[in-house]
């Protein structure tokens, strides 16, 4: 059976036990395969999708398990399958501006169809997976997909120390590309190849794909009992980057750690450290062009209310020149350095505010490198609630461009507006 | 204004909103309607009642109201308003049995707990039957 069809067979039948859930009257669940699998919230896991809090980080760690659930339950009807759909479509209208502008350019389209299924396996869930796949542009790809062998040590269900093998995000627990509320990709992900998935290619940003590692990773937390106590959340794996050619790979994978904590039920703080890999002409002392480049961030999060503020600091200790532009007769490596800070206002609590079904966001990207002109983004989203698992948002972003490791170099504005509908 | 003072006025934003966005803490759990006060429990607290609320419980409240009843679930880290701790027998003595059942029945403040009702997933006598086990944590 072709795959298309095979893929379309599936999304209708998740579609069609979807649509009977949303057509039936909605209380504050929603509906896609978590919240189906353990009878919580949307919002229990995530502060807004798919940006997760302290207990979806918890939950996600533990390889899809509370510490309380005695056992999982056995598949019993459709609502406890562990499938989800997701349908995002776009539009986007991008205008040049300044200096070299050539005109404006825009699309509607379906963006993504994608299917997404994890659950712990098994009793004791000793085993968890987690799979995306994904239709765009005409291909079907994979996006994330991990196994994850959970408690080596410690209590049952408390995820303290676990092995998760596969391709996934690489990133802090509290701050990737796949936990996006806005929907533009960071810097840190784009030019310096952390907080996640790579982008690749496409004019506009839609177009790009996402890039995910492979590797393996040794993670854990360790959860304080208490509120206000510490809790501390750690990884540390060898990848291998996905889409280089074998040109490309080194004679041993890269490296990567990650550690953070979260403290006094406001505040988080992680910090980030990844080998990378990339292609380097310029090295003379690296055999095949090949290059390991150290890299590595800080970020900090702060839930005040109803905002959620985030900063971060990356940097990337070179990124050779390919042979474009004016780097192709530098003789050294420079230095990236990228700026980041996102507010998201989610008025859950407020009580004077009726209508509680809508987010907005900020956030200003910045980045540097060593004899380039920088370039900044800043970008403005407002999304609303027509369901809890359908939302409509739209983003305004300025940016201010300076050719900076294969970013735009052209200043421009962009509204793209979505519809998001996940079951 | 350039790029850097965006940034940090883009920060400083939430500390300068967030005392005038109130607290959700400030809230009160609503108060059933009368005739739900007055009523008493018709179920009888057997053993096979407890062990079948205990069952109930530990499949759909515990992630929240905490295997002991305390309030302190896994899944509150993020809550503002937490869940009523189970195990404060002063508080306990306060509240009717028929506010506990009209609590389970309808779900509490929407719009600053999670707390959903359960009147369409289980049966009367399977909520009665949880308020005799929500009880029991504070003997």
């Amino acid at each position: 059976m072709p795959r298309y069809v095979l893929l379309l067979t599936i999304l209708l039948s998740i579609l069609t036990s979807g649509l009977v859930e949303l057509l039936a009257p909605q209380e504050a669940e929603a509906i896609p395969a978590f919240s189906r699998q353990t009878g919580e919230s949307c919002s229990t896991c995530h502060v807004a999708y798919p940006k997760l809090n302290q207990t979806g980080q918890n939950f996600r760690t533990n390889g899809f398990r509370f510490p309380e659930d005695k056992e999982w339950q056995d598949v019993q009807d459709l609502k406890h399958v562990p499938l989800s759909a997701e349908i995002e479509v776009e539009a986007e209208y991008t205008k040049t501006r300044g200096a070299g502008a050539s005109g404006q350019e825009s699309l509607l389209k379906i963006d993504e169809v994608e299917l997404l299924a994890g659950a712990p396996l098994g009793k004791e869930g000793r085993f968890s997976g987690y799979g995306v796949l994904s239709f765009a542009e005409g291909d079907v790809s994979v996006g994330q997909a991990y196994g994850q062998v959970n408690d080596l040590l410690g209590e049952k269900g408390h995820g303290l120390l676990n092995v998760k093998v596969g391709q996934f995000d690489i990133a802090l627990p509290f701050l990737s590309s796949t936990q996006r509320v806005i929907k533009q990709r960071y810097f840190a992900q784009e030019a310096l190849g952390i907080l996640g998935a790579r982008r690749q290619g496409g004019s506009t940003e839609s177009e790009a794909v996402e890039l995910y590692n492979t590797g393996v990773e040794i993670n854990g937390q360790l959860v304080a009992k208490e509120a206000d106590g510490i809790t501390h959340r750690y990884a540390i794996g060898l990848y291998q980057p996905k889409s280089l050619v074998n040109g490309n790979h080194l004679g041993f994978p890269g490296l990567y750690a990650t550690y953070s904590i979260h403290f006094w039920e406001r505040f988080t703080i992680g910090a980030i450290y990844k080998r990378d890999v990339v292609n380097s002409a310029l090295d003379p002392f690296t055999p095949e062009g090949k290059k390991g480049v150290d890299k590595w961030g800080v970020a900090a999060e702060v839930k005040l209310g109803p905002f959620l503020a985030t900063a971060g600091y990356f940097r990337s200790d070179g990124l050779p020149s390919t042979g474009d532009g004016a780097l192709s007769n530098a003789t050294h490596n420079r230095a990236l350095q990228n700026y980041m800070a996102e507010v998201l206002f989610i008025p859950h609590d407020i009580p004077f505010i009726p209508n509680k079904k809508f987010v907005l966001g900020g956030r200003f990207d910045h980045i540097d490198q060593e004899l380039a002109q920088s370039s900044s983004r800043t970008t403005f989203m407002g999304r609303y609630y027509i369901l809890p698992s359908v939302f409509v948002q739209a983003e305004w972003r300025v940016h201010d461009g300076g050719s900076v490791a294969g970013t735009s170099g052209q200043d421009s504005y962009a509204a793209r507006g979505f519809l998001v509908a996940a079951f | 204004m350039n790029a850097i003072h965006a940034g940090i006025a883009l920060l400083f934003t939430p500390l300068v909103l967030w005392p005038a966005t109130g607290s959700a803490t400030d809230r009160k759990t609503p108060t059933a309607p009368h005739e739900f006060l007055t009523k008493t429990n018709p179920v009888a607290a057997t053993a096979d009642t407890l062990q079948e609320a205990k069952s109930l419980y530990e499949n759909r409240c515990s992630k929240c109201h905490g295997t002991s009843g305390n309030g302190k679930g896994s899944a509150t880290k993020d809550l503002d308003v937490k869940p009523r701790n189970y195990t404060d027998k002063a508080l306990m003595e306060t509240i009717p049995d028929g506010q506990l059942f009209w609590i389970i029945c309808y779900g509490s403040d929407p719009e600053a707990t999670e707390m959903a009702g359960y009147k369409k997933k289980l049966s009367e006598e399977q909520m009665w039957s949880l308020v005799h086990y929500i009880r029991s944590f504070a003997r």
